[in-house]
Order: C-alpha cells, then sequence, then structure tokens
C-alpha cells in the first residue's frame, strides 16, 4: 500500500513489518519526524488500516449534512491532524489487548472527526481548531447497555414521525451533547446558522426542537402501549 | 420490552433526550464512542460495506495534498506583494510553490528579475519561463 519501497529497520537491523505493528507503534513512529520516510509509511500503514471504518462511520453521521465530498474531506482532514498533531503526543499502553487498544484509536479518531465536523458546521476555521488530545484520547471504558427496546423503538418511530427540519433540529442541537455534561448550550454561531438553513429564527428553532421531542414522546407513548408484536 | 410502559409516564426530559440521542447513534446518525458502539459500528461495515471513494485510497496522495497546501499558502503573494504594485507570475508561482519559498524570497527574486532586465536590451524584454526563474533561483539561492 505504501508503494514508496523503503526498507525500513529495527535498532537490532531485523525488517520492520509495519503492516503486522500495533497502532501505538505506528503512532510513535508517525511522530518521528527526523525519520519521514519511516513516519511516512507508518502513516500509510495505519491510514490503511481504519479509513474504511472512520469513512463509514462519518458517511452515516455526516453525508446528508456535509454531501459526498464533504465526507470525503472530513476524513481526509482526520488523519492529517490525527498524523501532524496527534501522532507525537499519542500515549499508548502495551499492557492494554489489541482489543482495547483498536477501540481506543477508533474512539481517538472518531473524537477528531467529531470535532472537526461541529468546527465545519458552525463555520468555523478548520485550521484553528485546538486539538485536545488528552481529553480525545481518552475513550470511555464503561460500556455502554447494549440496544435496549427502548432505544429501537425511539428509532423506529423518529425515522417515521419526524419532517426533515425537525430532524435537522434535533441531529444539530444533539450532536452538541454530551449525555456525561450538565448545562448544556447550543453554540449561538450553531443555532443562528440552524436558523438560517431554515429560514426562521432562532427562537423559533428552540420550540421545533421542544416540538419535535413532544411529538415523538407522544408517538413513543402510543407504540409502547401497544402488543409488542403489533409495533 | 424492560419496564416502559409502566414508567413511561415519568420520563424526565432530560431521560427522554437521552434516549434519542442513543436511537441516533444506534441508527448511525452520530459517531459512535463508546467501544461497544464502535464494535456495533465495525460489524455493522462488516455487514455492509461502503465502498471507499477514489479520493481516499491514497494515503500519500492525501498527505501530500496538505503539504502542497502548506507550500502554497507559504508562497502566495501576500497583500504586501499587492499593495507594493507587485505581481506573481504564474511561472514564479510554479517555482515557489515547488521549492517551497517565502514572501521575502519571492520579492528578490522579481527584484532581481527587475534589474536584470534593465541592464538588457527591449528585444530580450520578454515574460519569463519556468526553467528561467528556475535557473535565477538555482544561481542565487544561496543569498535569498
Amino acid at each position: 500500500m505504501t508503494g514508496r519501497g523503503h526498507q525500513h529497520c529495527s535498532a537490532g537491523g531485523r525488517p520492520l513489518n509495519l503492516a503486522a505493528a500495533s497502532d501505538g507503534d505506528l503512532l510513535a513512529l508517525m511522530g518521528r519526524k527526523e525519520n519521514p520516510d519511516l513516519a511516512r509509511d507508518a502513516w500509510g500503514a495505519f491510514y490503511s488500516r481504519h479509513v474504511k471504518f472512520l469513512y463509514g462511520v462519518c458517511s452515516w453521521a455526516y453525508g446528508r449534512r456535509l454531501g459526498t465530498h464533504g465526507v470525503e474531506d472530513l476524513v481526509a482532514d482526520t488523519f492529517r491532524r490525527a498524523y501532524t498533531h496527534g501522532a507525537p503526543t499519542y500515549q499508548s499502553d502495551v499492557l492494554e489487548s489489541s482489543e482495547v487498544q483498536l477501540r481506543r484509536v477508533q474512539g481517538w479518531l472518531t473524537r477528531i472527526a467529531e470535532r472537526l465536523a461541529c468546527d465545519i458546521l458552525a463555520g468555523s476555521n478548520l485550521e484553528r481548531t485546538h486539538f485536545e488530545q488528552e481529553e480525545w484520547q481518552n475513550v470511555p471504558e464503561k460500556a455502554d447497555e447494549p440496544v435496549s427496546e427502548m432505544t429501537a423503538d425511539v428509532r423506529r418511530v423518529m425515522q417515521s414521525i419526524l419532517t426533515e427540519r425537525e430532524a435537522d433540529v434535533l441531529w444539530t442541537t444533539l450532536h452538541w451533547h454530551d449525555p456525561t455534561k450538565e448545562h448544556q448550550k447550543l453554540p449561538e454561531a450553531v443555532l443562528s446558522n440552524l436558523a438560517k438553513r431554515w429560514k426562521t429564527t432562532p427562537d423559533n428553532i428552540r420550540q421545533i426542537r421542544s416540538r419535535a421531542l413532544r411529538k415523538l414522546k407522544d408517538a413513543l407513548e402510543s407504540v409502547v402501549a401497544r402488543p409488542s408484536e403489533e409495533r | 420490552m424492560s419496564n416502559a410502559p409502566e414508567n413511561n409516564e415519568e420520563f424526565q426530559d432530560r431521560d427522554f433526550e437521552r434516549a434519542v440521542y442513543q436511537a441516533m447513534k444506534s441508527c448511525g446518525w452520530l459517531l459512535p464512542k463508546t467501544p461497544e458502539e464502535l464494535r456495533r459500528a465495525e460489524a455493522e461495515l462488516v455487514m455492509n460495506p461502503i465502498e471507499l471513494p477514489e479520493s481516499l485510497r491514497d494515503p500519500f496522495q492525501i498527505l501530500d495534498t496538505r503539504e502542497a497546501h502548506s507550500r502554497d499558502e507559504h508562497a502566495a503573494p501576500s497583500p504586501l506583494v499587492q499593495n507594493e504594485g507587485l505581481q506573481m507570475p504564474a511561472e514564479l508561482r510554479r517555482l515557489a510553490s515547488e521549492v517551497g519559498l517565502r514572501l521575502d524570497q519571492v520579492t528578490a527574486l522579481i527584484s532581481m528579475r527587475a534589474r536584470i532586465i534593465a541592464n538588457r536590451s527591449t528585444s530580450r524584454n520578454e515574460e519569463p519561463e519556468y526553467e528561467d526563474w528556475k535557473r535565477l533561483y538555482d544561481s542565487v539561492k544561496d543569498f535569498l
């Protein structure tokens, strides 16, 4: 995949097999800018390993808002950011299992992508996006509960009764929502972009959001009142 | 269903928002974050693979695009150039982009070229090609 034909060796003189190296090792090598060929080839191996995953989840989450080319740019920018800002300071733990390491790296990449997407949607300058290594690398240890029947019901109702405008307003506001934090406020720039997109006022956006939630709640109550086989 | 509909009426707004948030995550509208969500998303992608677009297939192209972009930004004429009435010829812009010239280096090259032209007959006063800029740059780069 690298296609550069470099043969890299370990300190002991053995050839390095980048395709088999751990993510932590690849990131450490990517951070060694004094050996640019090795850093680039490590980047190639790291990128090839994770790009399909990141592109897939970003397409689901942002395809409708950013469009195909927007998602491609977002993914490319995320990896570039990981190379230029993240790799030199990424803290890997060799004692963690490969599964834990994999999820940590995936979670780290999705955090970078999410932050960049937030800035794109808020109309900010991506070059100024601050890289919050410590926070982004801290993937929550606690696994979520499996998708409950309640979540599945909300999902079904949400996909069937919300208008495009309601879905967009809810999605945008929840995109900034972190369930572990309280007193969260949608950035003013985002609120005003949203109002502009739907040719309305920020106050009206708040009302659309409340009505959408009420509509979902009412629909859900009628759904859960039915026997499961009829849903 | 777990504890609905009995407890459904007791839903607080925040709990309900959380349920909507989880629902959005479970259908991929929001990015996965926790190990379990990441595992689920990966499994979903195995079941329903998404083809990688051409533009994302070559990692080095992605990196080189960025590096070239940075060089372009670095070498691009600043408002200062325009204010002083100087214009960067396309061929010089290409050289600046390739070798990563700074604004002051570009200005110095333009100035040197102007002095050379002033000392020549008018018959040789044509627009310099890329090779001309490159030759000039190679001969003076140690002094830039």
